[in-house]
């Protein structure tokens, strides 16, 4: 059976009043003449009561109506009635948004006498809108404030590391030749030979003049100390079994035993025991600070690339929109390489970098910049070293394939586990990879987010690929533990293609 | 037989190791330390410890639980308070892990250091008994893990801590 059509005669006996949206007439002066069901409930009026109201006192500011009111009847003049007009009520303490539309209404002599309109009750959408707005604002307002803030911590970061230069420069004969980040093993051999030396003097000193004299030169709880510290100090690997603790415990102990020493009464045992046992207490306490300004060295210049990389970040948006520039991916590289030339240093990872193509890419190039140094600074910072007669290294090489140029980063080391690949985990904001903090390595997880989001916008994107390099099965308890090889590429389209 | 005191946080080894220092160097406690939520509960089912410092701001470890609570932002307000959740597991206030906690632990052997400032997680303190907190900040003395250590004893002794 076909549809019914209503017909002309619903239409033209259809109640108003019932229409879905806000139908008023009001006079001149405001009066409200008619206003149907909807209207009335917008306002809070009652639904069949004489009208009372006046809409001049729904205006949240008064001034509005004027300004309407001018508009609509300039607008009248042009033939045009007023649509969409935004009108701000407050019905009570609610505020009420509505869009308008109202056509004036004139007598016989063309006077305004009056208006008739509709509403849309827009308030819903309209405060959803004006608090996005608002937060669009303080989320500019706020990436400016961070990124004055994150450059003023900068500049903090460069004196902290003038100033760290100058402390190391002070330890002369620094056994760990310069300012970079000593190796477990270097740590392992300084440390075991200044502590046995210490240990050395305490014995010697122990045996020094006779128990009248020894008395004499120290209290009793004294010698207990040195004896206590005499066998901590030789079985130190055995009693702090965390690698890292073990320069923050035996500098505590050097100095300690260097209190003691300073105290010791003059006159009573060998001069050349005491200096011995002084010198010996020094030169660990000295070597441990050491240990500790270099990582500190290293942690700073590892805070001040990550602070500039969030810097970055944060004021992407902000920036004006560079142009895009043609130039050589070995210009890309050679400016990705000096910008981590010091933090490389100061890691002592060294750069490699090869079979670098001849090729071009059209980008911004601050921002391609920045990625191509996310990269390289993951690389760095999460490579271990594979041969012990040379430094630990990363690769960097740059492939032309079906059109589009592959920056590749290599490193071998800390692990990212195959969940992590196939699930993207790693491209998530703020992730840190399960086994990133391995070692201490500080991070915001922001890099590849960040590095991805920019290939993408150039028509690339970025692969990564990390695999075992000795046991293969993960059920292998050693499996996390070992080293893999970890290649991220980065790639984009060659210059003049899409 | 010496006090075993276990210390959860992840920067144990690195930006904190100072802090350990003085505990090795006077040897009165039996000290471990562990890194995450999963590697801090094997060693709690293990073995009973006497005091328990604890971070807040943890990273899950391997355990699926807990890495999924981690990465479920809206779970209670970011993954990056791990440590509140695990305490409300430790104090058996939240059972929907499945392993259950050891009997042995109790509010007045936990210290809280961390980050946040008191203000922001004192509710949750508060709710579960732990009375001992340490704000992490710059220009923390060397003593700072000892001390806490030797507040905890003390307290669980009805003791006050050695000035």
């Amino acid at each position: 059976m076909p549809d019914k059509l209503p017909s002309l005669d619903q239409f033209e006996h259809f109640d108003f009043r019932e229409l879905p949206i806000g139908v008023y007439m009001t006079s001149r002066d405001g009066r409200f003449i008619v206003c149907n069901q909807t209207a009335r409930r917008m306002l809070d009026l009652p639904p069949n009561e004489p009208l009372k109201a006046n809409i001049i006192d729904y205006y949240a500011n008064p001034a509005d109506r004027k300004t309407g009111i001018d508009q609509a009847i300039e607008l009248a003049k042009r033939g045009k009635n007023l649509e969409r007009g935004i009108l701000h009520l407050k019905v009570q303490d609610r505020d009420l948004y509505v869009e308008d539309y109202c056509k004036i209404l004139q007598d016989a002599e063309d006077n305004v006498i009056g208006f008739v309109g509709c509403w849309v009750d827009i308030t819903a959408d309209f405060e959803s809108k004006q608090h996005e707005k608002e937060l669009q604002e303080r989320v500019e307002e706020l990436a400016f404030d961070i990124g004055r803030i994150l450059h003023a911590n900068t500049t903090t970061l460069v004196m902290v590391i003038q100033s760290l230069n100058s402390v190391i420069q002070a330890f002369i004969s620094n056994p760990f030749d310069g300012y970079g980040l000593p190796s477990i093993e270097e740590v392992d051999t300084e440390l075991t030979k200044h502590a046995n030396r210490l240990a050395g003097a305490i014995e010697r000193i122990k045996k020094t003049g006779d128990e009248d004299r020894r008395s004499k030169a120290l209290p009793e709880h004294k010698w207990k100390t040195l004896t206590d510290q005499m066998n901590a100090l030789r079985e130190f690997k055995h009693r702090i079994p965390v690698l890292e603790s073990q320069p923050a415990a035996l500098r505590v102990s050097a100095h300690s035993i260097g209190q003691i020493s300073q105290s010791v009464v003059p006159g009573f045992l060998p001069r050349e025991a005491v200096r011995d046992l002084q010198q010996a207490a020094w030169h660990l306490e000295r070597l441990t600070t050491l240990i500790d300004v270099l990582k500190t060295r290293t942690a700073v210049m590892q805070m001040d690339y990550t602070l500039q990389s969030l810097r970055e970040y944060i004021t992407a948006d902000v920036r004006e929109t560079a142009i895009r520039t043609t130039m050589t991916v070995e210009k890309l590289i050679e400016q990705t390489v000096s910008r981590l030339a010091s933090y490389a240093q100061s890691s002592r990872v060294e750069i490699k970098t090869y079979d670098i193509v001849d090729a071009r890419v059209t980008v911004h190039e601050r921002e391609i910049v920045r990625a191509l140094s996310n990269l390289l600074h993951n690389a760095i910072k999460y490579t271990w070293r594979r041969d012990l007669a040379k430094a630990p290294w990363v690769s960097i090489q740059a492939k032309l394939e079906k059109n589009k140029i592959q920056l590749e980063f290599e490193n071998w080391g800390v692990p990212i586990s195959k969940d992590e690949l196939e699930q993207e985990l790693v491209f998530k904001l703020g992730y840190r990879g399960k086994w990133s903090t391995d070692r201490g390595r500080l991070g915001t997880g922001i890099g590849l987010t960040d590095a991805r989001r920019i290939a993408e916008a150039h028509g690339g994107g970025i692969l990564i690929d990390s695999h075992p390099t000795r046991f293969h099965k993960e059920s292998h308890e050693d499996y996390f533990k070992q080293p893999f090889l970890t290649k991220v590429t980065l790639f984009l389209p060659v210059a003049g293609n899409p | 037989m010496k006090p075993r005191v276990l210390w959860i946080e992840d920067s144990a080894r690195f930006e904190l190791n100072n802090l350990t220092g003085p505990i090795y160097f006077y040897g009165n406690y039996d000290f471990q330390q562990v890194e995450d939520v999963t590697t801090a509960v094997n060693f709690l089912m293990a073995k009973p410890f006497d005091v328990l410092i604890v971070d807040i701001r943890l990273p899950p470890g391997t355990d699926p639980y807990w890495k999924d609570l981690y990465q479920n932002v809206a779970a209670y307000g970011g993954g990056e308070k791990l440590g509140i959740k695990f305490l409300y597991w430790l104090l058996s206030q939240d059972g929907n892990y499945q392993q259950k906690p050891p009997e042995w632990v109790s509010p007045d052997l936990i210290g809280v250091f961390t980050v946040e400032n008191y203000q922001e997680i004192h509710e949750e303190l508060d709710v579960l008994g732990i009375k001992v907190f340490k704000h992490k900040s710059a220009g923390l003395s060397d003593t700072t893990l000892l001390d806490l250590i030797e507040e905890i004893l003390a307290r669980k002794s009805g003791g006050r801590k050695k000035q």
